[in-house]
């Protein structure tokens, strides 16, 4: 559209500019600049029109891209496919969330069902989980390299701060009955602990982990971008670098579905873990 | 003849005994008075109602019994031993369904068999023989939340009663059921009481039911909770040796009697 910003200009010939290509977009300075030098030297004047630069592409270069994104090669022999990127992401996120939920699930039980255990816990955890995940950063590469394990570690405390008050939360809700009830059939605490609180929790405990690995996947990009960008973040800044906006869509679409369809996954994987929770088979 | 006479024997000795009990609730610091004094006996194999205004201390007193609340004066003695804990020789079967949701109706009542049958299958077969005796047997491997009210409370009797203790404490069991339902489940807790000859404490607040199935009603009165009557039922259990006839005279003095007696108890601090 016409006389709105367009701080750029399309290039329809690129006459004696030796770089210029047929639509591409350069900035106004600069195409002015080249036409005169072009003008002076005596060559061809480029032509061009006013344009705007490319962030939105349209959907169906989107698309088309969806599809190049995995069969373009990488740029360099030392980098990734566009696959190799997600799986690593993928790597990076099972294995920050694996150890949150190794340490994070236990204790949260603990701080729920004894209140001294919370008492002691629970305040320091209190204050850590507002430091910022990304803070982490510096200090993660200085002590875990540059690699991939200050990324799982970013991962990891973006995450399991959250998840042993969360759990702990979780395991207070449960109904005292179920407790009660156990009790008065002889039920010791350790019978408590594993038989009643455990199990009765599950399916919500569960389901406060699909929510948190949520979490995890947004620490994600930050994670990424320490030490060595890796993964699906590096595929997009490195997209973004080079302009090619479809490109960033693309992974910003596979992004989702993973997401997406990873937590549809668990929900029905869920159904099968906890049969009980299934409704009634129409038989009173 | 000895037989005969340590039965007897047996059956008049006290098996559940209230003595002084009191109960002091601390609501945000300020005592609150919700049990003052409570004397009364039950003896073995008997049927006790305890009945009373909403609020008047009836789960409290039958928690403190279980063990599951701790008395602030006196206590509960079962066998003239004190209740600190709850016991497995205590059952209990609460008004809101309290099955594990996560068990089957046969894992349910397993639960309180562990400690007695530590061989999984020797307890599957006992917890087998209870479900089949409450008349489940083919919902065993159903979870609760597939079952009605009704059969959920049936498995709750069987799992309380599988582990055999010698007292079976409800809370307001059959409340939460529709009438037809409940009338089934008295005459069916009637023929279990009958068969295993275990001493019942049974919370209502329904009169009808009190004097249906109980030998003996308590009366609590309410602010603070306290016992204002004793009323032994002397009107022949007519069907089967079991309920008594709703229907006939003396039902309807002793049920006019109780009615009176819970119009009067109105608290002391007003
Ligand atoms: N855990 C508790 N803390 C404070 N007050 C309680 C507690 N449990 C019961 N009460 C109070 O004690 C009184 C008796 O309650 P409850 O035994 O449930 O009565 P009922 O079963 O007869 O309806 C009520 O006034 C109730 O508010
Ligand atoms: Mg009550």
């Amino acid at each position: 559209m016409p006389g709105l910003w367009q701080p750029l200009i399309k290039i329809s010939s690129p006459g004696g500019v030796a770089f210029y290509q047929e639509g591409m977009l350069v900035e106004k300075d600069q195409f002015e600049t080249q036409a005169q030098s072009a003008m002076e030297r005596g060559e061809a004047v480029p032509i061009g029109s006013p344009a705007n630069p490319v962030y939105l592409p349209a959907p169906h270069e989107v698309a088309t891209a969806l599809y190049t994104s995995f069969t373009t090669p990488p740029a360099r022999r030392s980098e990734m496919w566009f696959h190799q990127s997600i799986w690593h992401s993928i790597t990076i996120i099972f294995w920050g969330f694996l150890y949150s939920c190794l340490l994070g699930v236990p204790l949260g039980i603990l701080c729920g069902a004894y209140k001294p255990v919370s008492q002691l816990a629970e305040p320091f955890i209190e204050f850590a989980r507002y430091f910022p995940a990304p803070a982490f950063g510096a200090l993660a590469v200085a002590i875990l390299g540059i690699h991939d394990a200050p990324k799982v570690a970013i991962i990891f405390i973006g995450t399991f701060f959250q998840m042993v008050l969360v759990i702990a939360n979780t395991t207070r809700r449960l109904d005292t009955r179920y407790v009660e009830a156990a009790l008065t059939l002889g039920a010791n605490r350790l019978r408590l602990l594993w038989q009643v609180v455990v199990p009765g929790i599950l399916p919500d405990l569960y389901k406060d982990l699909r929510i948190l690995l949520g979490w995890a996947w947004t620490y994600l990009i930050v994670a990424e971008l320490i030490g060595t960008s890796s993964g699906i973040t590096w595929f997009i800044t490195q997209q973004a670098r080079y302009k090619n906006f479809d490109m960033v869509f693309a992974a910003l679409i596979i992004l989702g579905l993973i997401g997406l369809l990873s937590d549809l996954l668990l929900e029905r994987m869920g159904r099968r873990f906890f049969p009980w929770q299934r409704e009634r088979l129409g038989n009173s | 003849m000895v037989t005969v006479e340590t039965q007897v024997q047996s059956n008049l000795s006290v098996k559940l005994a209230f003595r002084n009990l009191g109960k002091t609730f601390f609501v945000q610091g300020e005592p609150k008075l919700a049990l003052q004094n409570i004397s009364a006996e039950i003896r073995t194999g008997e049927f006790v109602s305890i009945v009373g205004a909403s609020g008047c201390g009836k789960s409290t007193l039958i928690r403190i019994a279980a063990g599951l609340e701790q008395a602030s004066e006196g206590g509960v003695y079962v066998e003239n031993k004190l209740v600190t804990l709850p016991g497995q020789d205590r059952g209990m079967v609460f008004q809101q369904f309290s099955l594990f949701p996560w068990l089957t109706v046969k894992e349910n009542v397993m639960f309180g068999l562990q400690d007695q049958y530590p061989d999984k299958v020797r307890r599957e077969e006992k917890a087998l023989v209870w479900v089949e005796r409450v008349g489940l047997g083919e919902f065993v491997d159903y979870y609760p939340n597939q079952l009605s009210g009704g059969m959920q409370q049936r498995v709750a009797i069987a799992r309380a009663l599988a582990p055999g203790p010698k007292v079976l404490l409800m809370d307001e069991p059959f409340a939460a059921l529709d009438a037809q339902t409940r009338s089934r489940m008295q005459r069916h807790l009637l023929e279990i009481w009958r068969e295993l000859n275990i001493t019942v404490v049974f919370i209502t607040h329904d009169l009808e039911e009190a004097v249906l199935l109980a030998d003996k009603i308590f009366v609590l009165a309410p602010k603070p909770g306290r016992l204002v009557a004793t009323l032994p039922i002397d009107i022949p259990r007519t069907k089967d040796d079991l309920e008594r006839d709703k229907y006939g005279p003396k039902f309807e003095r002793v049920f006019k009697d109780l009615s009176a007696l819970l119009a009067d108890s109105v608290p002391l601090d007003q």
